[in-house]
């Protein structure tokens, strides 16, 4: 058994490694995050996309059940590991041995909590003082944070829904409906299922299919790179972009993501700060956030956003939503979260989404560049007709619950929630 | 938990017994009396003891959130030190804490100014009494020789348990930068035939404020509804059955009036009427409970408010704040966090909605098609939305990053600030 191994099987118990095996970890870590560009690209065989977990570690653990284990399965992780929850230290740090250890398999993005300013406000800063008796551990944790990438792009994502490992109860669709939204619980049954509304074959996917060049090797969207064996994949669905916060008024395509310097603290504004902070809202167009940092963002936004870089779904986390996931503007953006019961407080159930690998053999390609034989070339889109949203990937929603207070050794001690008394 | 339960009773298990048309006014309160009023005496059951002190708890927790909030910036309150026992930087609470810590005093001291603002002209003076205040400086502010506003001829009375205001007289009496807003502090007799003391009162010092005193009364709230005798069995002189649902046969629809009658049907007990000192009948009054009745099992809290109905003759105002919405997905983890504190609020699971709220000052007076004045509420979410200036609202976000937004809105829309008047003199509606 490796150190690293015994770290995992130490830290998935809940105790914390020696301060000098953080040490080592944070700077393996480091090597490996460095490599990784500001947007990470994930191939899609049965990915699974969570949100925030602030901590919260024996519902990481409890999501882990319900999702698979790693390296079993492939995971990425929205941001905000630490903070509120009482745990943020074992959480993060496990989910960092994870990704040492299957770099592959284990995607970290950055949230808004990954940030030295935000963690002396909201809790990691002091848990790391309480359980080591002085900052080293925190100080190593937010070197990492810095070297996190901002973003992903999930590729090869089916636009069909695999059968689910569980029964159901709900009958199946009619033959030739396709599946569009699948909904389990934490026992893996369907609670619900929603086929997908203009059913394939119509003139809406042609009109789609037009002007997408043939399938050919190309390298991740925007990379420029052509010839990896990883592009080959077919794309049918339209790529998935993961993002803790959302838009930037500032940044109109993903190649844009990747020009900026990453490797620094949260910065108060700009185009870093908003992916990492903004949120979708009922609104048209920008507005001011509420939080004080990032922007609103309305429908028009994210349809033009996701037309112009050949998306079809922006998965993102950062709002507790009460039953765990919210699709909105017509399914062109989703939030997730994965913390349940939020802050021992909110009394929400959380989710996680499932993307299945592609197997169809349509082969038809997007890129998420959206360079390439666009009428709108993606200058003066915004002026254009109403564009045509991308036929989406299935989704399978596993929701989960709070894991049980006694079970897998939690504290006798119950956390304490804070009210208005 | 369950150690409490027996000072609690469950209202739903209370409706279920009674027959419906076999309760008298005589027994009215008789059952939550008798088992809240043997848990404060003396040879309480000590799991009620215990309960006692996790309630008395939860003034710390305000003391120490008030604190937070006056360390941070978000208010301007110098006293907030002196009642909060804790460590240089221990007090700091979670934004959202200290933000719902802003509006609720801010919410409140806008109706006390209120109050005040339309009764400056009475002659004689107007007074404040304010349910369970524990270590809360809302007096102290208001007297304060800085305070923006002079406050001449008011009368602020605090109630809560004796151990409280044994607390707060020591804290105020060894506090010398509190000479400059009260008098020494002087310990008086009253109440001691309702389990009553440690009361004591003081004078305001400043000029501007003159004519106004601060009276702290030693004394289980749930004294004051014991009182609340049966009309005929009531001393001759206490005005009963003039205002008030309380006191109307007619109006006995409510549910929670209804209650089992106990074995102390037969022994009536014969208590001398329960008075505060220098609480006067005939001034225009405000009532404010912060967190405080709801603590208190509904019909003890409905006693209570039927008490000051019809102790005060002059106009009367009041200003509640508690949770709300015990039945959503929010409320109900609320309800079982608390209690896994042994916080038990029964007033919540009869008050669930603003509707039943402003519904529960009609039902006491406040506001009827008769009375004329009205009942309105606001929860901490419109508040902040609404009474809180853009101006103010950009000082505040300056001072620390919000970024729990959506628990904000879920914790805030779960606590109210329902406040009524009846009677001439002032006018509460805003």
């Amino acid at each position: 058994m490796s150190d690293l191994d015994r770290a995992i099987a130490q830290l998935r118990a809940c105790r914390p490694i020696p301060e000098s095996d953080v040490r080592e970890l944070c700077h393996k870590a480091r090597e490996i995050l460095i490599e990784e560009g500001n947007v990470v690209t994930v191939n899609a065989p049965v990915t699974v996309i969570c949100g925030d977990i602030h901590g919260q570690f024996h519902d990481l653990m409890e999501l882990f059940r319900v999702g698979g284990d790693p390296p079993d399965t492939n995971y990425l992780f929205m941001g905000d590991f630490v903070d509120r929850g009482f745990y943020s230290l074992e959480t993060f740090l496990l989910l960092l041995c994870l990704k040492v250890r299957y770099p592959d398999r284990m995607t970290l993005i950055r949230g808004n909590h990954e940030s030295r300013q935000i963690t002396t406000v909201y809790g990691f800063y002091d848990e790391c003082y309480r359980k080591y008796g002085s900052a080293n551990v925190w100080r190593y944790c937010c070197d990492v944070f810095d070297y996190l990438a901002l973003g992903a792009i999930v590729l090869g994502a089916s636009n069909t829904i695999s059968p689910s490992a569980g029964e159901s109860s709900i009958p199946t669709t009619p033959e030739g409906d396709e599946v569009e939204i699948e909904v389990c619980n934490a026992q893996g049954e369907v609670m619900s299922r929603f086929p997908r509304p203009n059913n394939g074959t119509n003139n809406d996917l042609q009109s789609r299919t037009n002007g997408i060049p043939p399938p050919s090797n190309t390298g991740p969207p925007g990379s420029g790179a052509s010839g990896s064996s990883r592009g080959t994949v077919g794309n049918p669905a339209g790529a998935v972009l993961c993002v803790h916060g959302g838009l930037s008024p500032l940044i109109d395509k993903v190649d844009k993501i990747r020009l900026l310097d990453r490797k620094q603290e949260v910065p108060h504004e700009g185009a870093m700060c908003d992916l990492l902070w903004s949120d979708p809202d009922e609104i048209d167009g920008w507005g001011l956030s509420p939080r004080g940092a990032g922007f609103l963002f309305g429908a028009d936004i994210v349809k033009v956003f996701n037309h112009r870089n050949d998306l079809s779904l922006i998965a993102r986390a950062h709002q507790l939503v009460m039953e765990g996931f919210k699709e909105m503007f017509d399914a062109s953006i989703v939030t997730v979260w994965s913390a349940p019961n939020y802050c021992y407080r909110c009394g929400n159930v959380a989710a996680l989404l499932e993307l299945s690998e592609d197997d169809s053999g349509l082969g038809v390609l997007a890129r998420s560049n959206g360079d390439v034989n666009r009428s709108d070339g993606g200058g003066g889109g915004l002026g254009d007709s109403e564009p045509q949203p991308m036929k989406g990937p299935a989704r399978r929603y596993r929701v989960f619950q709070a894991a049980p207070q006694d079970s897998r050794g939690m504290p006798a001690k119950k956390p304490v929630a804070d009210y208005f008394l | 938990m369950s150690g409490t339960a027996p000072s609690i009773p469950n209202l739903l298990t209370l409706r279920g017994r009674v027959g419906g048309g076999g309760v008298t006014q005589r027994g009215r309160y008789r059952g939550v009396i008798h088992r809240g009023g043997r848990g404060h005496g003396p040879g309480a059951p000590s799991a009620s003891a215990a309960h006692d002190a996790t309630i008395q708890g939860t003034d710390t927790d305000a003391a120490v959130s008030r604190l937070s909030a006056v360390q941070i910036g978000y208010l301007d309150d110098p006293y907030a030190e002196l009642f909060a026992q804790s460590g240089p930087g221990a007090a700091r609470r979670l934004p959202i804490i200290n933000r719902g810590t802003y509006a609720r005093t801010t919410a409140i001291d806008k109706l006390v100014d209120k109050f005040l603002d339309d009764t400056e002209s009475s002659s004689e003076g107007r007074q404040i009494v304010s349910l369970g205040a524990g270590t809360d400086t809302r007096g102290l502010r208001l007297f304060s020789p800085s305070a923006p506003t002079p406050r001449k001829r008011v009368i602020y009375h605090e109630v809560d348990f004796p151990a409280m205001c044994d607390k707060k007289q020591r804290i105020v009496r060894g506090a010398p930068q509190l000479r400059s807003i009260l008098s020494d502090p002087e310990s008086m007799e009253e109440l001691a035939q309702h389990g009553g003391g440690k009361s004591w009162h003081s004078k305001a010092v400043a000029e501007k404020h003159e004519g106004s005193e601060l009276w702290v009364h030693g004394l289980d709230l749930r004294a004051i509804a014991a009182s609340q005798q049966p009309q005929k069995t009531l001393p001759p002189g206490v005005p009963v059955g003039s205002r008030g649902l309380h006191a109307s046969p007619s109006t006995s629809s409510s549910t929670t009036q209804q209650e089992e009658q106990t074995e102390e049907e037969t022994q009536p007990r014969q208590k001398e009427a329960l008075t505060l000192t220098s609480l006067k009948p005939n001034l225009p009054t405000l009532i404010i409970s912060e967190c405080c009745l709801c603590y208190l099992p509904p019909l003890t809290a409905s006693a209570i408010l039927s008490f000051f109905a019809t102790t005060i003759r002059s106009s009367l105002g009041i200003v509640i704040y508690e949770p709300i919405k015990p039945d959503d997905a929010f409320g109900k983890m609320m309800v079982s966090n608390l209690a896994a504190r042994d916080i038990n609020m029964p007033t919540l699971e009869v008050y669930k909605e603003a509707h039943d709220q402003e519904r529960r000052l009609r039902e006491a007076g406040f506001g009827g098609e008769e009375e004329g004045g009205g009942a309105r509420s606001k929860t901490i979410v419109q508040i902040w939305e609404e009474w809180t200036s853009q101006e103010e609202k950009e000082r505040l976000d300056a001072l620390e990053g919000l970024d729990e937004v959506e628990e904000w809105q879920l914790l805030a829309a779960h606590y109210i600030v329902v406040w009524g008047w009846r009677g001439e003199g002032f006018d509460l509606g805003i």
